[in-house]
């Protein structure tokens, strides 16, 4: 217990600052390397182990010095490293010697998603021993520490998320965060009324400064183009750029689209309307008030509605485009949108523009249960564009053939009528009428008969885009792969990064050995089925099967955790918005379990700690599909909860089993096998396995290992 | 080694019965499938190389473009397309295209070559410069045993051009001057054959080799890709000074020349860059050469640049205009007054092209139809 009530409330307060720093500030770095690397977030996996690698570092450094670095000073370091870290993410294109407007090869990519996290990471693993080890007893102190730091990353988690709905920057929430832990923590001598002081002034600072500092970031980010507009939705990062008359979208640092691009506003607009001449109903999932302005003009009779969840953009492009009169906007996500069973209206076009397939927030709208809603949205004979990034005009190369298949593959599972165009991107139209098949001397013709001059999709290009050769070629690539594209597995993330890596050797090589030939995932479990039979039939069976648990610990909290983002983000798409409550909630539920086992004192915790985690699981592994989205966060959360207060006090478990009877041992090595569960659970499952084997699969490994646990604790209870 | 028949597949799926049902090119197919049966390999070729020689020090110098690779045994070039064995090198892609294509000469695009032609394209793997913004990296920055490549000799690339009645062979799509002895065979036979042979090139090459293979050519398109050397440095991974070299040859060769500057936003759009360009041409190769400013288009490493503005493209237009250029276009812009040709005497159209069509023609034999003023080029 701590030596003086004083002490005991300092701690608290310090253990508190502790979580709400530590959560605060790993979520807002997720977000910044997010936001930098193109929204993909297969990184979310690499960052978090690279987290959990410099946490068990830090801790493992303070934990072992006699005297080391003293808590004010680590507050005051890991303050300032948070706002020296995300300006340099933000600024890492530049740092790493990129061109403007040049991709983020994944090599780098790589670089910046585990070396960004890892000072501020190996500061705050430094701080959970410093607090134990300043003036209390440290076995005693242990409990208490986890329970207030539980709550103080709830709360960092919930602030963030919170702020961010309130429009702040995660730039300004750093600053907030680093005011708060340096008042409450660094200059500690003050009174109460005076530290409020200085974090109010501090919050003004940030509501009257910062959107300047912000302001002239983006300015010298995306110099010489001139910047319009620049702020956060809850699906990512936008700016919106000017080069002379060319307005262009940037999403998480990608070029979205482009106004006036009268070459991919035919393609998307005028395209189906050759399949179908009748129709007039249109319906353009994207942002599609910033691509055709300058075309739905032309065509007065046609009533677009483009569907896409970022209000703010709505605004900004009714500002600078002006709104034609037949185009509406429907601010919701797609998703959500056709989950509704009350949907009315009914649309003679549907068209979907894909952008990058390695997101999974892009993902979601190219699979097959997606297309298969959206095909209950059309009228008898309604058509389906999906217009592809992919060139197939001169040569399709194997990596880009695969990506392709997968996609008309999906389009194939939910249409009986689909038909392609090769050329600069590759065009597939899908209907559930026999509309689709005409010969394309016919849609050539059909041209003709818009009624208006077109630039692009006419017989000057078209003859040359649809040669017998071409189609052909085309036909063949889409031979080469039968995946399909889905929620559970979704494999079109896979082939595109596998696609883009071709750009460099180093991403080719990676990506090869990561996605291609899984030998990491056999030899996962190759290691944990050696270990396991090693300590049931080793002597000390008790306490050497608490390494397992450290290890099955690890492994399902962060692989469940990983899980759950992915569902998350493929129903509701907000997770850049709520990846703080749904991290601070975890957090949460890991420090209530770990502390509520303290408490029980129980020597029999394993096994129902265990049945927990395989309930929740078994749960999720049944119920996620029939989720609705707007259910979506309260669903994660309390499935979020309910895994980490399983894995707490499995935890709680696996110690009391280790260290029987020597409370005041180095707890390294059974730290060390749950980080090292955590690391595998992080990077394994939904960097590698999830395209190549889907979440079905996962959750029943993830299952089997917990099962194993179980079985084994029984065994060696 | 891996086999696929490129057409078997065609009979497969809704489409065959759809879009390749209307058979733009059928001859052509069954030609070429005649022709090397469109099966792919990884075999690659074992012809000595042209252009090099042996160093003293051992290994081997390439002789081919400015990069002057120095090669020990069993290492490869930068371009990855010839190799060292035992101080003898080797092209590995000779006959081993990976791409082929029949595509409008206006494609390439040569305004004042045949207008209206078709090209039978041709390219392999490979490449001696890596341009951020490549259209065809996924070729250009491989090495042939990553393509799919097929087996193709050179009298059968001039007997599908034969059959098919294409009347041009463009060597494309990848940088020719790293298949220089594919190219060269095929040029040359095609000569006898009455098939002109185009270089679409990016002008990396040294003056010896491209004195040998000019003979063979009929007409060159240059990617002049700035006229800053910092741009070729940090963009395009090669130096201007051989470039510009090569494109005065190629013009005092006789060869029809064409010049094709990519303007990309805010890399090489200045007002200035476009004048130091008119100043060069006019100075060194004449202001009857005909220039195309492309519009870039976001790929490869530069996905992130928006598409070149129209105003950017009309502002180079304007001041090529001014200093005198007499035949300027602008690319990637369908429906541009400026895709099209006009007298510099007359000012009437000669030839009104929208994208890939040719609307109307008003020259004869080289002569504008109205004023008679010679009009350079093929026609
Ligand atoms: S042709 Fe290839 S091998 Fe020869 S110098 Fe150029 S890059 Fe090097």
């Amino acid at each position: 217990m701590p030596e003086s009530r004083a002490g005991y409330i300092l701690m608290k307060r310090q253990a508190f600052f502790l979580g709400l720093f530590s959560v605060g500030a790993q979520v807002l770095i997720l977000r910044e390397v997010l936001a930098t690397l193109n929204g993909r977030e297969l990184f979310i996996g690499i960052t978090l182990f690279a987290w959990l690698l410099a946490v068990a570092l830090g801790s493992f450094w303070r934990g072992n010095e006699k005297r080391g670095l003293r808590l004010k000073t680590l507050f005051l370091a890991g303050s300032l490293l948070l706002l020296i870290v995300l300006l340099a993410i933000r600024f890492a294109p530049q740092l790493l010697g990129l061109i403007p407007g040049e991709v983020i090869p994944l090599g780098k990519a790589l670089l910046i998603s585990t070396l960004a996290i890892f000072p501020v990471g190996f500061v705050s693993g430094a701080l959970f021993p410093a607090i134990t080890a300043e003036g209390y007893k440290p076995a005693a102190a242990v409990a208490e520490v986890y329970l207030f730091e539980g709550w103080g990353a709830f709360v960092g988690g919930a602030a963030v998320t919170a702020f961010l709905s309130l429009s702040v920057t995660g730039l300004s929430i750093a600053i907030i965060i680093a005011s708060l832990t340096l008042t409450f923590m660094v200059v500690k001598k003050l009174n109460l009324w005076l530290q409020s002081a200085i974090v109010l002034v501090c919050a003004l600072f940030v509501i009257i400064a910062i959107p300047e500092l912000e302001w002239k970031i983006e300015k010298i980010k995306y110099a010489p183009t001139e910047v319009i507009d620049s702020f956060e939705t809850p699906y990512g990062k936008q700016a919106i750029i000017r080069n002379a008359e060319n307005i262009s979208l940037i999403t998480d640092n990608l070029r979205e689209t482009t106004f006036p691009d009268r070459s991919a506003a035919e393609y998307s607009l005028i395209t189906p309307l050759l399949y179908n001449p009748e129709g007039n109903s249109f319906l353009y999932v994207g942002r599609g008030d910033f691509l055709f302005s300058e075309l739905a003009d032309s065509l007065p009779s046609l009533k677009i509605v483009c569907l896409d969840p970022r209000a703010k953009l709505e605004e900004i492009g009714s500002q600078l485009f002006g709104r034609p009169s037949n185009l509406t906007v429907i601010n919701d996500d797609p998703i959500a949108f056709f989950s509704r069973r009350d949907l009315v209206s009914r649309f003679d076009y549907a068209v979907i523009n894909i952008g990058e397939t390695e997101t999974y927030l892009g993902n979601r709208l190219l699979t097959a249960s997606f297309l298969s809603q959206l095909r209950t949205a059309l009228n008898p004979k309604g058509v389906v564009l999906l217009n592809t990034p992919y060139d197939s005009d001169r040569h399709i190369s194997d990596e880009k053939g695969r990506a392709l298949a997968v996609i008309y593959n999906s389009i194939r599972a939910s249409f009986p009528y689909v038909t392609f165009w090769p050329g600069e991107t590759t065009l597939f139209f899908a209907s559930a009428d026999s509309v689709i098949n005409i010969p394309a001397a016919e849609i050539i013709r059909r041209t003709e008969e818009l009624g208006f001059s077109t630039a692009f999709v006419n017989r000057g290009f078209l003859e040359d885009r649809l040669q017998s050769l071409k189609i052909a070629r085309l036909n063949q690539a889409l031979q080469t792969d039968n995946a399909i594209n889905q929620v559970e597995k979704p494999s079109l993330v896979q082939r595109g990064a596998v696609f883009q890596a071709q750009t460099e050797r180093f991403a080719r090589v990676m990506v090869t050995i990561l996605l291609e030939r899984p030998y990491a995932a056999i030899l996962a479990a190759a290691m944990f089925i050696v270990l396991y039979l090693t300590a049931l039939i080793r002597r000390h069976r008790r306490r050497n099967f608490a390494l397992i648990l450290y290890f099955v610990a690890g492994f399902a909290s962060l692989s469940l955790e990983l899980v759950s983002f992915y569902l998350f983000q493929s129903s509701a798409g907000a997770l850049y918005s709520d990846l703080g409550l749904l991290v601070g909630v975890f957090m949460l539920g890991l420090a209530l379990g770990t502390y509520l086992a303290l408490r029980s004192a129980s020597d029999s915790l394993s096994i129902p700690s265990i049945m927990l985690l395989i309930l929740a699981s078994g749960l999720l592994l049944l119920t996620y599909d029939s989720i609705l989205p707007k259910y979506a966060l309260y669903y994660h959360l309390l499935f979020l909860f309910t895994v980490a207060l399983g894995t707490g006090s499995l935890f709680v478990a696996a110690t009391g089993r280790y260290y029987y009877g020597r409370a005041h041992a180095n707890r390294g090595i059974g730290y060390g096998v749950e980080i090292l569960g955590s690391s595998v659970g992080a990077i394994l499952p939904l960097t590698v396995l999830l395209p190549i084997i889907g979440v079905d699969c996962i959750l029943v490994s993830i299952l089997s290992v917990l099962l194993c646990g179980a079985l084994g604790a029984y065994l060696t209870r | 080694m891996k086999r696929r028949l490129f057409i078997k597949s065609v009979a497969g799926g809704t489409l065959a019965t759809t879009l390749a049902g209307t058979e733009f090119l059928p001859r052509f197919l069954g030609g070429i499938e005649n022709a090397c049966a469109f099966s792919f390999t990884k075999q690659l070729s074992s012809k000595e190389a042209r252009f090099y020689k042996r160093l003293e020090s051992g290994g081997i110098e390439c002789q081919i473009c400015p990069r002057r690779c120095r090669v020990t045994d069993l290492e490869r070039g930068y371009c990855g397309t010839r190799e060292n064995r035992a101080d003898k090198y080797y092209t590995l892609v000779y006959g081993f295209p990976c791409s082929a294509n029949i595509d409008p000469i206006e494609k390439k695009p040569l305004f004042h070559f045949l207008p209206g032609a078709r090209a039978f394209s041709l390219a392999t793997a490979g490449c001696n410069v890596n341009c951020k913004f490549c259209q065809n990296w996924e070729i250009s920055q491989m090495r042939p045993e990553q393509t799919d490549n097929f087996e193709l000799s050179p009298q059968a690339a001039i007997d599908i051009c034969i059959r098919e009645r294409v009347p041009v062979i463009a060597y494309t799509y990848s940088e020719p001057v790293i298949f220089y002895e594919f190219m060269y065979d095929i040029a040359e036979l095609g000569q006898k054959s009455g098939i002109k042979s185009v270089m679409i090139t990016g002008g990396y090459i040294e003056p010896e080799p491209l004195k040998a293979l000019l003979p063979q050519l009929d007409a060159v398109k240059v990617d002049l890709k700035a006229i800053r050397e910092d741009y070729y440095r940090n963009i395009v991974g090669g130096q201007l000074k051989p470039v510009l070299d090569a494109i005065i040859q190629i013009k005092n060769s006789g060869a029809w020349l064409e010049i094709v500057y990519l303007v990309v936003p805010t890399l090489n759009d200045s007002e200035a860059e476009f004048r130091d360009l008119a100043h060069w041409i006019k100075n060194y190769i004449g202001i009857e050469t005909p220039v195309h400013f492309s519009r870039f288009h976001p790929l490869y490493l530069l996905k992130n640049l928006p598409p070149t503005p129209q105003t950017t493209l009309e502002r180079a237009y304007e001041i090529c205009r001014a200093e005198g250029l007499e035949y300027v276009y602008l690319g990637n812009l369908p429906g541009h007054r400026a895709e099209s040709t006009y007298c510099p005497k007359c000012g009437k159209i000669l030839i009104e092209r929208r994208g890939y069509q040719i609307l109307q023609k008003n020259i004869e034999r080289n002569l504008c139809r109205f004023c008679r003023k010679v009009v350079p080029g093929i026609f």
